[in-house]
């Protein structure tokens, strides 16, 4: 990569999300085959927290692109709306970063479930354009057919199936 | 307890794609219709022997195209078909002997093509892409297709092109919000009419066949149907008569009117089918608010995910719907009298 747009962006500590006991009480609920439990904000965090930023070896929970906070589930209506922070106002890869968001939910989650990608609001100077690309469903299926942007979509994801809670 | 009465009933399904289906289409007379999807086939569908209305797979078309098959469409005359590829080229087959057989090429979009249309002349197939452009391609020579004309359209993409019926003159529509039409002069088109009343992409504009209405849709929810303006005066063709907002509760990808604009139906991201009835009493009171057309029925999550696409019957009151669920239905319709 010839020009990188944050040459020194700020790395942030790993935050507990839940105590201890409440994960290990979710874990078990989780394990236990015969409950269905409900898809939550903490899933679909574990869903994307560990995918790689494009620029930088560090993953978007790192960076605090993403935070369990900024993720809402509505089960009714089978929609999964996450927001996400650009590190800088003018990154010119929040585009790419939203595509693999949006594709690691989507190959992820039951077909029945929707997905709607913005930037954080006010965190972007391209918010309202970045956010009308991102969730047209036929940019979004053209993207992913186009094998140069498949291939820095799936670099992204590749990795982020861990289910470790820290790096 | 009185029965809720149903005008609009699922009377069949059909499977055989594995992906996203995006687009139908209805031949004119042979009571077939047509589908494509991300899978990359085109699936030709026709009503079965000593049957009224259940319809079985006819034929499966592969490896024309490299990535998903948007759209498609039947020729007036139904001797071919015409289907707009993701990989920014169409593909024209021609009827023989029962089955479509591929005949030609179209290439020179840059980006994907997502709409194709036949004008009802049988003079000219437009096509329009993510390149902002619209192509008019001449076919008068037979199955030999030639660019004809290329409309710096939209300043992004177009999303939907359909001819105005009895008419050279086109619609298009686009990611930049605008739905514009364009008048035919020697051998270009100029913008005639630029509507700014969408907030947002403008997915799809449809005429009723006789072109006496005109409707548009799109990521603000909104319906909007316009009436052909017979008063020269006004320099706009079409003149808004009824905006239905909130029509669907996401996206709305597409709509159809029925052969004599009796019925206009809407589908959308909300896995849900509207039909509208034409209001029959369009008498306009002073300070009443009458819309030309009135919700009929709603068919909330009648497919498990995103309808893409609604296509009348050209001639019966059926409706087909497709789905990102990879999945077919008919409906039948009845008027409420």
């Amino acid at each position: 990569m010839s020009k990188v747009d944050n040459p020194n962006p700020q790395i942030h500590e790993i935050k507990q999300t839940i105590s201890e006991t409440q994960r290990k009480k979710r874990d078990l609920l989780e394990q236990n085959e015969e409950i269905e439990d409900e898809i939550d904000q903490l899933e679909i965090f574990d869903l994307i927290r560990h995918i790689d930023d494009p620029e930088h070896p560090l993953t978007l929970e790192q960076l605090n692109v993403l935070q369990p906070e900024n993720i809402k589930v509505n089960i009714d209506h089978k929609l999964i709306t996450v927001l996400f922070t650009p590190t800088i106002p003018h990154c010119s890869l929040a585009q790419i970063i939203g595509l693999m968001i949006k594709v690691k939910l989507i190959r992820s989650l039951p077909r029945d479930y929707k997905v709607d990608v913005y930037i954080t609001p006010g965190t972007h100077v391209q918010e309202l354009s970045v956010n009308k690309q991102i969730n047209d469903k036929e940019r979004v299926m053209a993207a992913i057919e186009n094998p140069s942007i498949l291939r820095v979509v799936n670099k992204g994801v590749s990795n982020s199936d861990r289910l470790d809670n820290c790096c | 307890m009185e029965e809720q009465k149903e005008f609009v009933k699922c009377i069949g399904q059909l499977s055989g794609h594995t992906d996203k289906i995006w687009s139908v289409s209805w031949h004119p007379t042979l009571d077939i219709f047509a589908t494509c999807s991300s899978d990359k086939t085109i699936k030709i569908w026709g009503l079965k022997e000593n049957s009224e209305n259940q319809y079985e797979l006819k034929q499966t078309i592969t490896d024309t195209h490299e990535r998903t098959i948007r759209t498609l469409a039947f020729s007036p005359d139904g001797k071919m078909l015409a289907c707009g590829s993701f990989d920014s080229t169409i593909s024209i087959y021609a009827l023989n002997n029962g089955l479509f057989e591929f005949i030609s090429k179209l290439e020179g979009h840059e980006h994907e093509v997502k709409c194709v249309a036949w004008d009802s002349e049988g003079k000219f197939l437009a096509s329009c892409s993510r390149d902002k452009t619209v192509w008019v391609w001449d076919y008068e020579n037979g199955f030999d297709f030639s660019c004809y004309s290329v409309i710096d359209a939209h300043s992004q993409d177009v999303k939907h092109v359909k001819w105005i019926p009895g008419t050279n003159n086109l619609a298009s529509t686009s990611f930049d919000d605008k739905l514009k039409l364009w008048e035919q002069e020697d051998d270009d088109w100029k913008c005639s009419a630029t509507y700014s009343n969408h907030t947002a992409t403008v997915w799809c504009v449809e005429f009723s066949k006789a072109g006496q209405y005109m409707a548009s849709c799109g990521d603000d929810k909104q319906i909007k149907v316009y009436k052909k303006n017979e008063n020269g005066a006004f320099s706009s063709p079409y003149i808004v008569e009824t905006t239905i907002k909130n029509a669907h509760a996401r996206t709305i990808y597409s709509l159809s009117f029925n052969e004599d604009a009796t019925f206009l139906a809407s589908v959308g991201a909300d896995n849900t089918l509207n039909v509208y009835q034409k209001n029959m009493y369009v008498t306009t009171f002073e300070g009443q608010d009458n819309n030309l057309y009135e919700l009929l029925e709603k068919k909330v999550n009648c497919h498990f995910a995103d309808i893409n696409c609604v296509a009348f019957h050209p001639s019966k009151d059926i409706l087909v719907t497709v789905s990102d669920d990879r999945q077919i239905k008919m409906w039948s319709l009845k008027i409420n009298l």
